[in-house]
């Protein structure tokens, strides 16, 4: 855990327009906001540029946060939905993370494994920003930071027994959110019986 | 999912990380015939595999997306706390050369007054240097930089190999300008070394300056400096300016938050000390203490006994 001023009387003089406590709290998360908008972006300076855009839209978006969970949750949900819809307009634009410079392996099948493994995981950070910000948080902090158990239960200020279940919902929750997509993706509805005939009769 | 119980608490353990790396061999067992488990076994290994493959950032590249951060949000909301050097900003966006003209004639001033010397850099200046810089990265050229006599004089330029020309602006490092303490660029700069000087130095001696002021904005920069400044030796250093000051509620305030919550001890018993100068009650010092939960500490009720003994 971090020493020094609490994120809460940091938050509350960033919101009377202290850039320097809004600094303190840049320092203090930009490493694991980095890591969060790199996961989105495969890019190093597309990384970046999602940081900063994650920090810019945490200071104008501040006077929303009323302190009810930590700062800590709050800003990382805030990186995961810029994150999410920094995906989605690549998607729209044509691009894939990590694959637009040029990357793919020189084998067509490994290119078609490649690319069904990052469609699955961006599927999966997909689902990651849908969840709730205290499972956003138990996921972010148990592999984004590697986390021990004990800081997880810290940070979500509850006990480990707990923590443990949520993290564990939590996966469940993301598996379930893949399974309907990944279902219609990868296995063929069984066709109507008389089906085939109907559509040869015409 | 029938049949699932059983291996439910051996996944919970293992995915919060507290059995060895490897999937436990009943784990694997159970999820060739379960897929809802090796989904979730699945989206674990997908997660992991996304974190493995993150890079560790540069520290460089972090400090320049915070500075970037910084310059729009002061741009944004007109935030900019240091007036006298949002003025001179607003000057260099208003023409390339009027920032340039504007450093030049303080310069001028300066000269004129007798007054160089070879201080240290200040916080201002440093900024004026940067717009300079990006003016000049700007415009590509520094012709206009050159017809001024002043600025011709104190800039450095040295050859590269090249064939380009490294300019060093020192001139801006050796700015001295004497002014009224009492002055609005006085109170501005001593602001800006107080809350944002990243060296303890001159924080510490913008400090030292500040009590003639009596100015109610220092005074909330001292506060802050008492709460949140990492430096023991800042800290101690505002608590003891912050003393000087007339006892007011704000700095009574001040010192029982210290007293109640300084993670140094030293800083306790050096608020403890200032409340008993200024003769606070022994009830609100006593209630303080136990609020901090320091009822048990000998050195702090020894350090009471002392202090308060007659109150």
């Amino acid at each position: 855990m971090d020493s020094g001023p609490h994120d809460g009387d940091l938050v509350a003089e960033a919101k009377l327009g202290s850039c320097t406590a809004f600094n303190l709290l840049m320092q203090r998360y930009e490493r694991l906001v980095y890591r969060i908008s790199w996961a989105y972006t495969r890019d190093r300076d597309d990384a970046l540029d999602l940081t900063q855009d994650v920090f810019l839209r945490a200071w104008e978006k501040l006077g929303t946060f009323r302190g009810e969970g930590s700062f800590r949750g709050w800003l990382l949900c805030l990186a995961h939905r810029t994150g999410l819809n920094r995906l989605r307009s690549r998607r729209r634009t044509g691009q894939r993370n990590g694959l637009a410079t040029g990357d793919l392996p020189c084998c067509p099948a490994d290119q078609e494994t490649d690319l069904l493994r990052r469609e699955e995981q961006e599927r999966l950070l997909e689902e990651l920003a849908r969840l709730n910000p205290r499972q956003q948080l138990a996921v972010t902090l148990r592999y984004f930071e590697r986390r021990p158990l004990r800081d997880i239960a810290l940070a979500l200020t509850c006990s480990e027994g707990t923590a443990k279940n949520l993290l564990f919902r939590s996966l469940d929750k993301l598996r379930r959110g893949l399974l309907p997509r990944e279902r219609e993706h990868h296995e063929r509805m069984p066709p109507l019986p008389g089906a085939d005939e109907k559509l040869a009769g015409g | 999912m029938s049949g699932c119980h059983p291996y439910r608490e051996l996944m919970k353990n293992w995915l919060a990380g507290e059995l060895e790396p490897g999937v436990p061999p009943a784990l694997v067992e159970h999820a060739r015939t379960c897929e809802d488990c090796r989904r979730i076994l699945e989206a674990h290994v997908a997660l992991e595999t996304i974190a493995l493959q993150i890079p560790e950032p540069a520290s460089e590249d972090l400090r320049v997306v915070r500075e970037e951060v910084g310059a729009r949000i002061r741009r944004r909301a007109g935030v900019a706390p240091r007036s006298f050097l949002r003025e001179l900003g607003a000057l260099g966006r208003g023409h390339p050369l009027l920032a340039p003209a504007a450093l030049a004639g303080l310069l001028l001033v300066a000269v004129l007054a007798g007054r160089w010397s070879a201080a240290r850099p200040a916080d201002g200046p440093d900024t004026w240097l940067r717009q300079i810089e990006d003016q000049a990265a700007q415009r590509g050229s520094l012709a206009g930089f050159w017809d001024d006599p002043v600025l011709l004089a104190n800039v450095a330029v040295r050859p590269q190999p090249d064939g380009r020309l490294a300019l060093s602006f020192d001139a801006c490092r050796h700015l001295e300008l004497v002014v009224p303490a009492g002055s609005p660029v006085a109170r501005e700069a001593l602001l800006s070394a107080i809350l944002d000087s990243p060296r303890l130095g001159m924080r510490l001696k913008a400090m030292q300056l500040s009590p003639d002021l009596r100015d109610p904005g220092l005074a909330e920069a001292l506060v802050y400096t008492l709460h949140h400044d990492p430096s023991l030796a800042a800290r101690s250093e505002a608590l003891a300016v912050l003393a000087r000051y007339p006892f007011d509620a704000t700095v009574r305030e001040a010192l029982l938050v210290t007293l109640r919550q300084d993670v140094a001890v030293q800083m306790r018993l050096l608020a403890l000390e200032a409340l008993a100068e200024h003769r606070v009650s022994r009830e609100t010092i006593e209630r303080t203490i136990r609020e901090a939960g320091l009822q048990s500490n000998p050195a702090v009720l020894q350090r009471v006994e002392q202090l308060v003994a007659g109150s």
